[in-house]
This record gives C-alpha cells, sequence and structure tokens, in this order.
C-alpha cells in the first residue's frame, strides 16, 4: 500500500452516496494534509456528511495544506458535528489557523465543535480573529471542545478571548477547554470566565483545566472555581 | 496437519515480497485451524466475523446487514493489504452504509517494504 492507494481507498467512498457519517484514523501514513484535503473535496461536496471526524497524526504538514483541508471541510455543508485531532506534526501559522476556524463558521448546520491540537504556538491576535469565527456560531453551537496539548505558554489575553467568545454562545450546553501548558493567567480574567459560564442558561456540562499557574491564586477566586454555582470546573489540584 | 494453528514461513535470502499476493495464499484455507500465520513478515491472522474488514474479503454479503463499517487496514496485514488494492473495486458492496470508519496505520511502511 502506498500513499497514493490511500488516497484511493478513501476518494472512492465517493460511491456511497447517503453517506452520513465518515471517521479517519490516519497513523503515519506519509500523507500531506494538502493532499487529504483535495482527497476530501469531492467527498465533502457530494457526500451529505453529517459526522466527520479525523485523526491524524505523524503525517506532513505545509502551511498551504492547512489552507487546503479547512476549504475542504467547508464544503460539508450539512456538517453537524466535526471532530479533528491534530497529532504531532501539525505547525500552523496564526492566518491559516484563523481561515480554519472561519470555514468553520461558514458551516450552518454546525452544532458540535472538538479539536485538539498540540505543539503549536498560539499567537494572541490571531487566536483573536479565529475566536471570532467561533463566535459567529452564537445560535447554532451546542458543544465546544478545544484541547491543547504541549503548548509553551497561554497569555492571560487568549483566557479573555475565551470570555469574550464563550459569553456569545448562548446555547452552549457542552463546553470543554483543557490548556496542558504554563498559563499566565490573571486572577481577575479567570473571575470573570466564571462569572460567563455561570450566565450560560443551557450549559450542563463543563470542563476547564489549566496547567501551572505562575502565581498562587486567592481564596476567593479559588473559591469562585470550586463553587461555580453549577459545580463542573475541574482543575489541577496543584493550582488550587 | 488439519489441526494447525500457528504457521511461519522464513527462508534465508532476500526474497521479492511483492510477488506474495493474498491470492496465492489460499492455501492457508487448507488448515480450519489456523489462527495466524507469518509469512516472511507479513502476517496474516483470522478474524472473527465482527471484523468489517475480513468480511468484506471473504464474506461480503454479511455487510448488507450493517449500517455502519468499521475497516482497519493494518501494516504486514495480507487481508488488510489485498483489501487496500481492490477496495475501490468493492466499495459498491458497502454502498448502503450510513457511517465509514477508516483506520489507516502505517500504510506507507508496507510499501516500503515491498519496494
Amino acid at each position: 500500500m502506498h500513499c497514493g492507494q490511500t488516497s484511493e481507498i478513501i476518494r472512492s467512498l465517493e460511491q456511497i452516496s447517503g453517506l452520513t457519517e465518515l471517521n479517519l484514523a490516519l497513523k503515519d501514513c506519509s500523507m500531506e494534509l494538502n493532499q487529504l484535503g483535495e482527497v476530501l473535496k469531492p467527498l465533502a461536496e457530494k457526500l451529505p456528511l453529517k459526522k466527520f471526524s479525523c485523526f491524524i497524526e505523524d503525517c506532513y504538514m505545509v502551511e498551504e495544506g492547512f489552507a487546503v483541508f479547512s476549504t475542504s471541510i467547508g464544503l460539508m455543508k450539512d456538517l453537524e458535528e466535526l471532530s479533528i485531532n491534530f497529532g504531532e506534526g501539525y505547525d500552523c501559522y496564526g492566518t491559516t489557523l484563523s481561515y480554519f476556524y472561519r470555514c468553520l463558521s461558514k458551516l450552518k448546520h454546525l452544532k458540535r465543535i472538538r479539536i485538539s491540537h498540540r505543539d503549536i504556538h498560539i499567537c494572541p491576535v490571531f487566536w483573536v480573529l479565529a475566536m471570532d469565527y467561533v463566535a459567529d456560531m452564537t445560535h447554532q453551537l451546542e458543544a465546544l471542545e478545544l484541547i491543547f496539548k504541549r503548548i509553551e505558554v497561554f497569555e492571560n489575553t487568549i483566557l479573555e478571548v475565551y470570555c469574550d467568545t464563550i459569553e456569545k454562545l448562548t446555547h452552549l450546553k457542552v463546553l470543554k477547554i483543557i490548556l496542558d501548558g504554563n498559563v499566565q493567567f490573571k486572577e481577575v480574567t479567570l473571575q470573570r470566565f466564571v462569572k460567563i459560564i455561570r450566565g450560560l442558561p443551557e450549559l450542563k456540562d463543563i470542563q476547564f483545566n489549566y496547567g501551572q499557574l505562575e502565581t498562587p491564586l486567592s481564596k476567593e477566586t479559588r473559591e469562585m472555581l470550586a463553587v461555580s454555582g453549577k459545580n463542573y470546573l475541574k482543575h489541577r489540584s496543584e493550582t488550587l | 496437519m488439519q489441526g494447525l494453528k500457528y504457521l511461519v514461513i522464513d527462508i534465508d535470502r532476500s526474497y521479492n515480497l511483492s510477488e506474495i499476493d493474498y491470492d496465492n495464499l489460499k492455501f492457508l484455507e487448507k488448515f480450519p485451524k489456523l489462527e495466524r500465520a507469518n509469512i516472511l513478515g507479513w502476517i496474516l491472522e483470522k478474524s472473527d466475523t465482527s471484523d468489517d474488514l475480513s468480511l468484506l474479503v471473504g464474506n461480503p454479503t454479511k455487510l448488507l446487514e450493517k449500517r455502519a463499517v468499521h475497516l482497519k487496514f493494518q501494516e504486514y496485514n495480507l487481508a488488510g493489504d489485498f483489501a487496500a488494492r481492490n477496495f475501490p473495486q468493492m466499495v459498491p458492496t458497502i454502498s448502503h452504509v450510513d457511517s465509514v470508519t477508516l483506520a489507516l496505520d502505517q500504510v506507507c511502511t508496507v510499501a516500503r517494504h515491498l519496494r
């Protein structure tokens, strides 16, 4: 089997005209992301996919590849649920990252998003742009899961961006934010975050995990986080 | 040797593995109790009936009962390699399904192995 054959296997699914769910797990396939994007394009255009999940690890990534892949996802017009796990080796620039979320914002039926990034540098400026697109899905988004693994540092701006975004997602039922890395969050921003999630009327399930804080939290903030009103917040014990 | 469960064939010289094909290993079917064969590093495991890939290769009519299929193409699995090479032609067999899960694991390593 070779890369071309992998492409052929995926491309041949185009024949299943009623396919509504597609799950792909690609590991060590030496398949570039732009190739995958190109292969997915006809499927995205022709199949009535409502659920698409993709786990890609140890594949190859070039900047334009991320854009091609994003464009193909944006063509899945019936999509209700999306889960992407970008494994190791998927670095990307901020502009492309925001373009990815822009493509998602065009999907009018999208209700559930689960995105996992690893080893990327998040420039707050571009993260603002990316999350602005997520905030555009105000009335449709029911579940948002954003997972970041092995990130060097999360600046406080990142949490501020989350606050600005999440308070607009009034129909949110599930929120999961995992930040695996060093965080530089300020207490005042953490308190704002808690107040916002308390104010979301339909939120039933929340998980908010973050790494090591540079400075210990005050008793007041610890209590706010521990007794959030919904009692769903989880933290690493060392941060409390 | 009707009770044979494990079979390993190896030779002490280089061999063009591309000459090995799932079809010319059909003789393995003569061993009804065979659970695992290793032919020059290629592994053929007898899977249970819940393995959709095996069904696709060996008994595709059984797939007509399913709405969702899970196909795992693995390195060194001869059935998987055979299915992969013939997959586009086999897709009409599963054209009725709603859900497809494709797991492609280290497929290029097989290609390197073949070269």
